[in-house]
């Protein structure tokens, strides 16, 4: 019975404790905050203890979830009716998705009424604007450079890559940079199987996107990749690498590549990896190598940082996205070598000196025109398939490449077609 | 209250909890799938009436078809194969082996390993430059073995193939049970009527196996028109639309394209297939299975 009684005096006690606990912590907004891979990334970190500092008043819950189920626990959350209030629209895909359903909330008057000023963002803002409505900041703005391992080109005594390379020096050098047979053999380029690094060639040329545009535009980019892969065999093919799970991280670490042409999101990750002593690889970086005869122009993503319209919580959502996608966060990006959707001078210039950033590098990042991989448009996830599985087919040798874009027409209008 | 009452209430009583459970989780969900496919939903927006909209679609939809087709040829060529090589392996190892169930446990194995680790290792197996298979096709004197994965023709025959490997260990046991079941004194009969080795598996063993064998055959149907995981991990429904399966595509059209309505019209369709087999095979079965008191 003395025992019993004790027990429920300490019960008691406990509650009072947690009482009293969560009391103190209502005093704060608490705002849940959504991203990818929070604790491997480094920086998400550092952008919240930054923001909660300076903003004593709010407290931000971070729902981390690992980087390709993003999207869809995401929008599961949402329709389960979670109340997430700030997070990132990881791909078009996701960002055009939640506009189109309404799920996030335009932020025009929110930025007239503070004055944010949106020249820093330059033209990547166009790309996120529909129907005249901005409905998130850009937290991050990746583009695609070529990174280059200079070992390798001193060892053949190949001259390094210049920013106004075309397509034709990158094929020639690849060739120049291949030595070696089977499993021993060192190419010159490796290119990850993913759709855009196929497509990016054509929608470098400037003549529209993939949802409107003609995609006659990508038979030249995909016939250089063929080449390069097929012919030359200075890269290994589609198959081989979609097979062997292949991943440019690895492959370009180990040293037996000579040019891989990635987004500027894998900056961060080379010189972590370098400090980690995962590599040793004097890396180098230029700018995107263009078609003969046009204006520079490289593609990129925009990842905006947007505001559930259902929020409680609207003017602290709007404090974290303003700082998250805006200066202070930008420079906290920058340290970190990610590529910020907020640039100016001084944004390079953290950039830069950051260590284990190549010292001839920032030339690269200089880049005036950066098309978008896609569009925000509703039908982008059916026509992203579909582009992808048509360029596997010409890339694997099933399909020449002149029917695989007969085909994509084709079945954009079909998709089109059945979805009004 | 009559005893018999009575009794059937407690016996109610008993199934109730698995009763609500079935409730909640398999028949609500199952006819709110059916509703919507009436519907326009995008997971977050109030639902829309659309009639029979999402069916008409489906006719006219290539990938619809593809899928459809792909599925029946993934169904009419996995079904007979694992049953073919389970239950080869449940005579091998049925008796008179040594270490017969360290055996056993090695085919059961595949069964039990994560589809996502194993369909990476059948990924590098079928690489086909480098791959383990090709190398000794190869050796084989096979001058231009198949690219598997990588091609059109026999993407699909690879991802069989793999799943074959991957169920046959767990009908395997199910047979090995049947088999267990057929008295040992019937053979001894067939022996002495002179019936040979082919003899007393053609009129002994088969027959009395063909309960289990009926079993195995709705089983394996069922998971053949639901194949997902080993196709969205192995060929992402590739190269091109090669080896799209109707559950990949409903997936395509629920989480790519967020067309609720859509996938679940898609769905009670796969629902229906499987109904109509389903029920036909029961009738059907009169006609071949034997079952012995």
């Amino acid at each position: 019975m003395r025992n019993n009684r004790s027990v429920i005096l300490l019960v008691v006690v406990a509650l009072f404790l947690a009482m009293a606990c969560t009391a103190t912590a209502e005093e704060k907004t608490v705002l849940r905050f959504a991203c990818w891979d929070y604790e491997v990334s480094g920086y998400d970190p550092q952008l919240i203890k930054a923001f909660e500092e300076s903003n004593p008043d709010i407290k931000v819950e971070v729902y981390d979830m690992p980087a390709n189920e993003y999207g869809d626990k995401v929008l599961i959350m949402l329709a389960g009716g979670e109340d997430l209030d700030v997070f990132y629209a990881k791909d078009p895909t996701l960002y055009s998705g939640l506009v189109l359903r309404r799920q996030i909330m335009p932020i025009d008057e929110l930025v007239s009424r503070d004055g944010v000023d949106l020249v820093a963002y330059g033209g990547v803002l166009d790309n996120i604007i529909i129907d005249g409505k901005l409905y998130g900041l850009p937290y991050r703005s990746d583009f695609w450079i070529l990174y280059y391992n200079k070992d390798l080109f001193d060892e053949w005594g190949v001259p390094y890559p210049t920013n106004n390379w075309t397509w034709e020096d990158y094929r020639e050098t690849a060739k120049q940079l291949t030595h070696g047979e089977g499993a021993n053999r060192k190419h010159g380029a490796y290119i990850q199987p993913w759709a855009s690094s196929y497509f990016l060639f054509g929608l470098q040329k400037g003549q529209g996107d993939l949802v409107e545009g003609e995609y006659s535009m990508l038979k030249d980019g995909l016939e250089l990749a063929y080449q390069v892969q097929l012919v030359d065999k200075s890269a290994a093919d589609y198959a081989t690498n979609q097979s062997m799970g292949s991943h440019y991280r690895g492959i370009f670490e180990r040293g037996n590549v000579g040019m891989l042409y990635m987004g500027t999101w894998y900056i961060q990750a080379l010189v972590y990896d370098a400090m980690q002593g995962l590599h040793d690889v004097n890396w180098g970086i230029v700018r995107m190598p263009q078609w003969e005869g046009l204006e520079h122009a490289t593609i990129g993503n925009v990842t905006p940082v947007v505001i559930n319209s259902k929020t409680k919580h609207k003017e602290a959502a709007w404090r974290l996205a303003k700082f998250l996608g805006g200066k202070d966060g930008a420079e906290i990006l920058a340290k970190n070598q990610i590529m910020p959707g907020y640039v100016d001078s001084t944004i390079l210039e953290r950039f830069a000196e950051a260590p284990g950033f190549p010292p001839d590098g920032l030339d690269a990042l200089v880049t005036k025109k950066v098309y978008m991989e896609w569009p925000p448009h509703r039908l982008v996830g059916l026509l992203g398939n579909m582009v992808n599985e048509e360029i596997v087919l010409a890339m694997t040798g099933n399909k020449s490449i002149d029917e695989a874009i007969a085909d994509m027409e084709a079945r954009r209008e079909e998709i089109f077609m059945l979805n009004p | 209250m009559k005893p018999s009452t009575r009794k059937r209430l407690t016996a109610y009583c008993f199934l109730l909890p698995n009763l609500i459970g079935f409730l909640v989780f398999t028949l609500i969900p199952v006819v709110a799938a059916l509703g919507l496919s009436f519907m326009r939903w995008d997971s977050y927006n109030p639902t829309q009436f659309v009639g029979l909209q999402n069916f008409r679609i489906m006719l006219r939809d290539s990938s619809f078809r593809i899928s459809f087709w792909n599925t029946i040829y993934f169904t009419c060529a996995t079904v007979p194969l694992t049953v073919i090589v389970s239950l080869v392996l449940a005579l091998a190892l049925d008796k008179g082996l040594k270490g017969l169930s360290v055996f056993r446990a090695i085919h059961f194995f595949p069964h039990i390993a994560s589809t996502v680790a194993v369909a990476v290792v059948w990924q590098f197996l079928y690489n086909a430059d480098m791959g383990p298979i090709n190398m000794f096709l190869k050796t084989m004197g096979v001058t231009d073995p198949p690219r598997w994965t990588a091609s059109v023709t026999w993407a699909m025959p690879a991802v069989i193939i793999m799943g074959v490997w991957k169920s046959a260990g767990y009908y395997m046991i199910m047979f090995l049970a049947g088999l267990q079941g057929i008295p040992n004194h019937l053979y001894e009969a067939a022996t002495i009527d002179g019936a040979n080795g082919w003899h007393r598996f053609r009129y002994v063993t088969l027959p009395l196996l063909t309960p289990t064998l009926f079993f195995v055959i709705i089983m394996n149907l069922i998971y053949s028109f639901k194949v997902f995981d080993q196709i969205y991990i192995m060929t992402q429904g590739g190269p091109g639309r090669a080896t799209s399966v109707l559950v990949y595509y409903i997936y395509v059209q629920a989480f790519v394209n967020q067309n609720f309505g859509y996938a679940s019209a898609m769905a009670f369709v796969l629902f229906l297939i499987l109904l109509v087999i389903t029920i036909v095979q029961f009738r059907l079965q009169e006609k071949w299975v034997q079952f012995v008191n």
